[in-house]
């Protein structure tokens, strides 16, 4: 195992020892995740780095019971010291939305095309609380008008298809935040959207953070998103964590060549100073000999 | 509204279309309604001559398809030789007959395949899924023809329902309450077999569609919401997979007059089909062309009635 | 070897395109009212001889509109396009087939846009062989060639494309899309939706290709953080307009425009912070 986590005050809310996850009927294969231990605390935004294919929507999934029935899973997985691995189908309802909320890349595919986008968010209200059907619109409209959207009324009354991708974006984070979770699950949420909208999502994040005190997940396979943004970094590959640390200490000193060039291709040339050799720095190839050895530093 | 218009100009030419093919297939066929009464030796040849001159049969097409379209706007709509009165007046009643008999069947239908489809869509792969669709398998593969008999030899032993027919003999002497009862009775066997004969194939249809849109991602979204199963199915799913649904809707108008033709014959029931088997079968023209023609009727309205509800159902279709 | 910038520039343009305008209309059913909705305006575009060009703006900018009338998928309501001295807009069907190898086009979507049906070898060999170009074996290896050259194995030809990762799928699409051999190739936002290291590969592969075959390269982006760093040139769109083009050195260290600002802003941003939290300026 890398780098150990600076020690925080704040409890933890969810951890995981040693959770692996398998798909197949023998479990033959590589496991989507194996031997994850990680430890998200309240209050704090926590990025998790890494590509398709290294397991971390998986974990996201894993976070929310939402696995595949097929899947095998192993290890432990608390939330505030209850046992989540084997919960019960109707007390999971009870921790989605509530607890732990979920937004997913394509916030435009994650809401049904064919109902009113205020009713969507009102139905996850309606899941969780017991107002009235007038007091859950009532505070749609106010979560409307917290996250900035300029015509409430309309994005209320709008289907998910009339809603530019901005719009989408902010709706799917009310949507999440709606019941108030204490850990908030973004899986890609800002892959779908144009740069220069991304960081007033990001801020949005933030504010999110700051205001309630949730704590983030913040899932991406690009590394200066995490900048100035997340308090720690994990960092996934093949399903392994390779590397778990402050977000300074995991950019001041990458552990695996594959994070080393992952942040190697963070711009430092767009000043108008050119590639010396025009061509980009190349990232591990999963074929290479480095692909397969996960242990590095220290 | 344009698209209203555009569609009532196209109905109309295939109504014109439909009228003069059928005049002219009936034209075709050798004979006519009073050949019958040639082969009666107590008629005389002349009487026959003078009973064809009179009903204008000796006229060329053209000229009796003419007199056949005024009698439309004059609101007689042919004439029937057999019931030797306007064909309308026969048509409405046999028409109410076998609506009747065919909107309850429908109604029912869709009742039913709605829940069933949702349920065993959700319970995918399971037994009672596989129960199921084995169950509507068996139903689509049985003809109409034997589920009425084999429900007819059942009647019959069992006296449970009435043989056939749609009223009793004391039908007007029973009070207000006897008298609904009395055609719920007679209604019930042929409207299991139209109910049993379509089911399977809704059933069929609602469940793919179910099938199709819980992979949606967006059901996945709800469930990590902590959406419940019921808000689930019926809330975000149901309403999502009724697009293909709407189209299978306007068939089920459409065949409202023309689905029901063998049900009514084997039952008794005094609806549009056994007219229009008796009509085919003594060359009455008229009633012939007149039942054709209320049955197209009812399927142009039926694909219109398809194209708005997509607009209605389908958010996408309406604001796009 | 590529050849200096400014010579390069001195020669006539491949392709140029001047006072394009397109204008989509939308009729609700069941209304008689219309949306007209102006993708380009008046749009003057040109891409300099075997460089690298970056199309950026944000969505719905008119960027795929433009590369659509580019590679003549569609047509300008007005304006002319011209290509290597033929213009385009003036074409019939014929002619027009004649040229259509010539520039060729990848779009965003790899999954949508490769039969499902057909094998890796089948989908690239289809463009040749709708264009008649060789027999069947000749077909297959050379099928297997483009594989090899865009960094897929050849012992996937027979694969089908679900099969393949997503930054497989779009060098199936570039390998497809070099079968006709085309000097001028158009890629429509064909990068965002894979991961960083994957869109690094690609960008690697197709300048080792546009040295190899002095290809024109369109690149159709909204994110210059990793194509800003390659690319020659740079044109900028916003609400239909160009609104600024040019060298990228010169357009990226004096931006005129708003939007341009703009562009370079986000990534900006996000560079310095980046340097900043590297150089630990959080501590």
């Amino acid at each position: 195992m890398t780098a150990s986590s600076t020690s925080s005050c704040a409890p933890a809310l969810l951890s995981m020892r040693e959770l692996t996850v398998k798909y197949g009927p023998l479990g033959e294969g590589l496991p989507a995740l194996c031997n994850v231990t990680v430890e998200f605390r309240s209050g704090e935004i926590t990025g998790i780095l890494g590509e398709s294919g290294s397991g971390k929507t998986t974990l996201a999934m894993a976070m929310l019971g939402l696995l595949p029935t097929h899947a095998q899973v192993t290890g432990s997985l608390r939330f505030h010291d209850r046992e989540l691995l084997r919960l019960r189908e109707r007390d999971w309802k009870q921790v989605r939305g509530a607890k732990i909320a979920m937004i997913f890349q394509e916030p435009g595919l994650a809401m049904s095309p064919v109902m009113r986008v205020g009713d969507q968010i009102a139905e996850v209200i309606r899941a969780h609380t017991s107002l009235s059907r007038l007091a859950r619109r009532q505070r749609v409209r106010e979560l409307l008008e917290d996250v900035g959207l300029p015509q409430v009324d309309r994005v209320f009354k709008s289907y998910p298809h009339q809603l530019s991708g901005g719009e989408l974006s902010r709706t799917a984070i009310v949507q999440a935040l709606a019941c108030e979770p204490e850990l908030l699950i973004a899986d890609e949420a800002t892959r779908s959207l144009d740069v220069t909208r991304r960081a007033e999502i990001l801020d949005l994040f933030r504010q999110a953070n700051r205001r309630t005190g949730c704590a983030i997940v913040f899932i991406t396979h690009d590394p200066a998103l995490l900048a100035g943004f997340a308090h720690r970094i994990v960092v996934f590959y093949r399903g392994r964590v390779i590397q778990d640390g402050l977000t300074q200490q995991v950019f001041r000193q990458p552990a695996h060549p594959f994070t080393k060039g992952l942040l190697a291709l963070v711009p430092n040339s767009i000043s108008g100073k050119m590639n010396p050799d025009r061509r980009l720095p190349e990232v591990i190839d999963p074929k290479s000999q480095y692909a397969d050895c996960f242990n590095y530093g220290n | 509204m344009r698209y209203l218009e555009r569609r009532m100009l196209h109905a109309s030419f295939l109504l014109i279309a439909v009228s003069i093919l059928c005049f002219a297939f009936s034209a075709l066929a050798p004979g006519n309604f009073f050949d019958e009464m040639k082969l009666n030796p107590q008629i005389s040849p002349a009487t026959v001559a003078a009973l064809r001159s009179q009903y204008g049969i000796d006229q060329p097409l053209p000229v009796r398809y003419g007199r056949w379209v005024k009698s439309l706007f004059s609101g007689e709509w042919g004439y029937s030789f057999a019931y030797n009165c306007p064909v309308k007046n026969l048509l409405l009643l046999r028409a109410r007959n076998t609506l009747l008999l065919t909107a309850i069947a429908t109604l029912m239908s869709w009742i039913l395949a709605i829940p069933i489809g949702v349920w065993t869509a959700s319970r995918r792969g399971r037994w009672e899924d596989r129960f199921t669709q084995a169950g509507t398998v068996f139903l689509l593969s049985t003809p109409e023809l034997v589920l009425a008999l084999l429900l007819l030899q059942w009647i019959v032993r069992t006296h449970a329902l009435p043989a056939g027919g749609m009223l009793s003999v004391n039908f007007e002497e029973l009070t207000f309450k006897s008298k609904l009862i009395d055609l719920l009775k007679h209604l019930m066997a042929p409207a299991t077999v139209l109910v049993l004969a379509s089911l399977p194939l809704l059933v069929r249809h609602v469940r793919a569609s179910m099938i199709e849109v819980l992979q949606a991602p967006f059901i996945q979204a709800a469930r990590a919401h902590g959406i419940g199963k019921a808000t689930l199915l019926f809330r975000f799913a149901l309403p999502a997979a009724a697009n293909p649904l709407t189209s299978l809707l306007g068939f089920s108008v459409a065949g409202l007059l023309s689905g029901s033709l063998l049900v009514e014959v084997i039952s008794g029931w005094p609806g549009l089909g056994p007219l229009l088997v008796e009509a085919s079968m003594n060359r009455d023209v008229y009633v012939v062309v007149g039942a054709v023609m209320a049955s197209t009727v009812f399927m142009i309205v039926g694909s219109i009635v398809a194209d708005l509800l997509l607009l209605i159902v389908d958010p996408r279709v309406r604001t796009s | 070897m590529a050849t200096d910038l400014t010579t390069r520039r001195s020669e006539p343009p491949i392709i140029s395109a001047a006072g394009l305008n397109k204008t989509y209309i939308q009729r609700l059913p069941f209304s008689r009212k219309a949306f007209a909705v102006q993708a380009l305006r008046n749009v003057d575009f040109e891409i300099v001889r075997a460089s690298l060009t970056v199309l950026a703006g944000e969505s719905g900018c008119g960027k795929s509109s433009l590369a659509k009338c580019l590679a003549a998928a569609e047509k300008p309501d007005s304006g002319s396009i011209w290509f290597e001295g033929t213009e385009l807009t003036r074409l019939d069907g014929c002619e027009m087939a004649s040229l259509r190898p010539q520039i060729q086009m990848v779009v965003q979507d790899s999954a949508g846009a490769l039969n499902p049906r057909f094998t890796a070898a089948e989908i690239i060999a289809e463009p040749q062989e709708i264009q008649r170009r060789e027999d069947r074996r000749g077909l297959h290896s050379r099928a297997c060639e483009l594989m090899e050259e865009v960094g897929l194995p050849a012992s996937a030809a027979n694969r089908h494309p679900l099969e393949f990762s997503g930054g497989q799928r779009q060098r199936l699409a570039i390998a497809r899309a070099l079968a006709l051999q085309p000097s001028l190739l158009i890629l429509d936002e064909s990068l965002s939706g894979l991961d960083l290291s994957t869109q690094a590969h690609i960008l690697n592969l197709l300048l080792d290709l546009q040295q190899r075959h002095s290809l024109t390269l369109l690149l159709i982006s909204h994110d210059l953080s990793l194509v800003g760093q390659i690319a020659d040139f740079v044109a900028v769109m916003h609400q239909g307009s160009m609104v600024e083009q040019g060298p990228c050195r010169e357009v990226f260290s004096n931006p005129c425009h708003a939007h341009t600002q703009e562009l370079l802003a986000a990534v900006r941003i996000i560079e310095s912070t980046y340097h900043a939290a590297q150089a630990g300026a959080g501590r």
